[in-house]
């Protein structure tokens, strides 16, 4: 792999994120605007080499921009794009070591399974042998043998999207991009084409960057996960990362069920070790005390973020060491099989969703509709976040 | 809906008995024609003869039967080649100019074409608009000669033919999915290899079904001809009409016309057996 850049553009390359040494994609302050709406704000990203990396984010976020940025279908009004150490900026798609599995899979009608896995491979000019022998792997790879003289409408919807990644797959390219590629699958297909995504990424051993408006689907696939929402990066990590430590209320509300909670700062604690906070909760007039990531100056409105399964319910009021706990009332419950949600209406008129795993021999975790109860979390499972109002 | 409805039955019933009068009838009559003998006074003589197939069958007729061919080719040719790219354009513009610019095809209809061949004289007579144009500016010494030479046959037949090879191709590329060539790009063809491997046998049935809506009226616009080329360039289509009008030779004309239609219905037929891509088996689908 050469490294032919930097080129001109030194200054918007120190402005940019550092390139890491094994980034096989980066981004430096890329901008995107269509017809003077901007709709990628200097967004600057590293992929590692070999990750399964995620753009997450609602319809609209400009994830698939920036998966048709690095596609070379588009090219960004500003900054600059590297792809296996080159700067591709201007350099069309045909030319490009990456490939695309697109959302409605855009396979060849008018070819056969076999013709259309081959076609990347005849662009390139592959020997005959070659080319047979490597799509005959990509299609066992996928389990399509058998299919090779169908036609795509020939074939079911799963069997059309294994077409559409051994067709991309095939080229062996640097990054394989995946634009939505199950959101057309019912959702027990989904599951197993995930697994087999994953699988099939360890195998071939490239990196993949996909693009998806589903939260558990980023979460069970990825190394790590971009959040995007309106043109700008929310926060980069890993899924465990960015379920746990939200950075903002939108990344919070984005990924998974929350429940908010209000609250305000009546100082810090310095003497805990996780920098306390010292906060009055909503729902509760005693103070409590609050982990948080950050400082926070006295007075300040902050929210309390919590998980559903962060939260307890209890049929009695609980002992004072048990923390602060919050009256209410039970909406309804539902059972799911293995959880068991419990809607509530807090004293303060918030509501709340509490999930538990079901344990039917556990009296506590009978309520029913129209009973009182109180709410408590486990400690130290909160996150603290700046009332932004998202 | 059990009972076929009133409508139904009168716009098909309707339709077929207008194509059984006005088309299949006077075929007939025509084919029964060119079996029958020549007779100065009363056009044709009541007994059976293939004169008609036989003054046919000399050189003349092949040598304007094959020129006929030719002209049409390079009409249809001549067509595909703007019109493709003009398709392509007009089938990727945004809605509302698309319309526009579909009417402005779709107008030249509400013309009689006739009259449309007569006003091309005024464009490319000695002292016509095209002239006067490339006069003005520059660009020729004296006026080109085009009016009443072959060429001036090849632009009215083009002007005439060329709807009817745009309509078809854009419906056909209308239909073709752009992500489909980004497909192709994303997987290393550039412009050409992406046109010649996925649009152009995606819009295959377009082109069969634009060439032969211009091939085949090509073969007979004989008005064009006798406007535009002075009666120095004859086409199929003069041809059967001196037969009529002129040489008063019925069973001649008749034949030709036979000939002619016989050539139109095998085209057809190869265009159908071509198929607008294989028919699905609605078994295999889903499986």
């Amino acid at each position: 792999m050469t490294r032919s850049f930097p080129s001109g553009d030194e200054k918007s390359a120190r402005r940019g994120a550092r390139v890491q040494n094994d980034a096989i994609i980066s981004l430096e302050n890329v901008s995107q605007q269509f017809d003077g709406t901007t709709v990628l704000h200097d967004i600057s990203l590293s992929v590692k080499n070999r990750e399964f990396f995620t753009l997450l984010g609602p319809s609209g976020c400009g994830k698939t921009t920036i998966l048709r940025i690095l596609a070379g279908f588009e090219t960004p009004t500003s900054g600059r794009v590297h792809i296996g150490g080159r700067d591709v900026t201007s350099l069309p798609p045909n030319r490009r070591k990456v490939n695309t599995v697109f959302q409605s899979y855009a396979l060849f009608p008018h070819m056969t399974v076999f013709e259309n896995v081959a076609f990347g491979l005849r662009m390139s000019r592959t020997p005959k042998a070659e080319l047979q022998a490597r799509v005959a792997e990509m299609l066992h790879m996928v389990e399509l043998e058998g299919l090779e003289g169908r036609k795509p409408q020939q074939l079911s919807g799963g069997q059309q999207q294994r077409v559409a990644i051994a067709r991309a797959a095939v080229n062996k390219p640097l990054v394989l991009l995946l634009d939505e590629p199950l959101s057309a699958l019912d959702a027990k297909l989904r599951k197993q084409m995930q697994r087999e995504l994953k699988h099939l990424q360890r195998r071939l051993g490239i990196t993949f960057v996909f693009v998806t408006h589903d939260q558990e689907e980023a979460f069970s696939l990825s190394d790590r996960v971009v959040v995007m929402d309106q043109g700008r990066i929310e926060q980069v990590g890993t899924p465990i990362e960015v379920y746990e430590e939200p950075v903002n209320l939108r990344v919070a509300k984005f990924v998974g069920e929350t429940n908010i909670l209000d609250a305000e700062v009546l100082g810090q604690e310095m003497t805990c070790p996780d920098g306390s906070l010292k906060a009055r909760v909503e729902g509760e007039e005693r103070a409590c005390l609050l982990k948080a990531k950050r400082p926070f100056g006295e007075g300040c409105r902050v929210k309390v973020v919590l998980r559903p399964e962060d939260l307890i319910v209890h049929s009695h009021r609980p002992s004072a060491e048990a923390g602060l706990s919050l009256e209410g009332v039970v909406d309804e419950t539902i059972y799911k099989g293995t959880t068991y949600d419990i809607a509530i209406t807090l004293k303060t008129g918030k509501k709340l969703l509490v999930t538990e795993f079901f344990d039917e021999d556990d009296e506590k975790m009978i309520v029913a509709a129209g009973q009182p109860v109180f709410v408590t979390w486990i400690k130290g499972w909160e996150v603290v976040l700046p009332d932004d109002q998202a | 809906m059990t009972r076929p409805s009133f409508f139904k039955v009168a716009a098909i019933g309707g339709t077929a008995a207008w194509l059984a009068v006005f088309a299949l009838l006077p075929f007939l009559l025509i084919l029964v024609v060119s079996f029958l003998a020549r007779d100065p006074s009363s056009f044709v003589a009541p007994s059976f003869s293939l004169e008609g197939y036989a003054t046919i069958g000399d050189g003349a007729f092949l040598r304007i039967f094959l020129d006929s061919l030719a002209w049409a080719a390079i009409t249809a040719a001549a067509c595909l080649v703007l019109g493709y790219p003009f398709a392509y354009g007009l089938a990727r513009l945004r809605t509302k100019r698309k319309n526009l610019f579909l009417l402005l095809i779709i107008i030249p209809f509400w013309t009689n074409s006739l009259i449309r061949t007569y006003a091309l004289i005024f464009i490319l007579k000695a002292q016509g608009l095209l002239n006067t144009l490339l006069l003005g500016l520059g660009l020729v010494d004296q006026p080109l000669e085009i009016l009443y030479t072959d060429t001036a046959v090849l632009v009215g037949l083009i002007y005439t033919l060329l709807p009817f090879m745009i309509l078809p191709l854009y419906s056909s590329i209308e239909k073709l999915d752009p992500r489909l060539l980004e497909a192709a790009k994303d997987l290393g063809a550039g412009r050409f290899r992406a046109f010649f491997a996925v649009s152009l046998p995606l819009t295959w049935p377009g082109i069969l079904a634009g060439t032969m809506l211009t091939f085949l009226p090509a073969l007979g616009m004989f008005y064009v001809a006798d406007v535009l080329g002075g009666a120095k360039s004859l086409l199929i289509g003069n041809f059967i009409k001196n037969q009529f009008l002129t040489a008063r030779d019925w069973p001649t004309g008749s034949a030709a016309s036979v000939v002619l239609t016989g050539i139109m219905i095998l085209l057809l037929l190869f265009y159908g057996g071509s198929g607008k891509g294989a028919p699905r088996k609605p078994e295999d689908i889903g499986a």
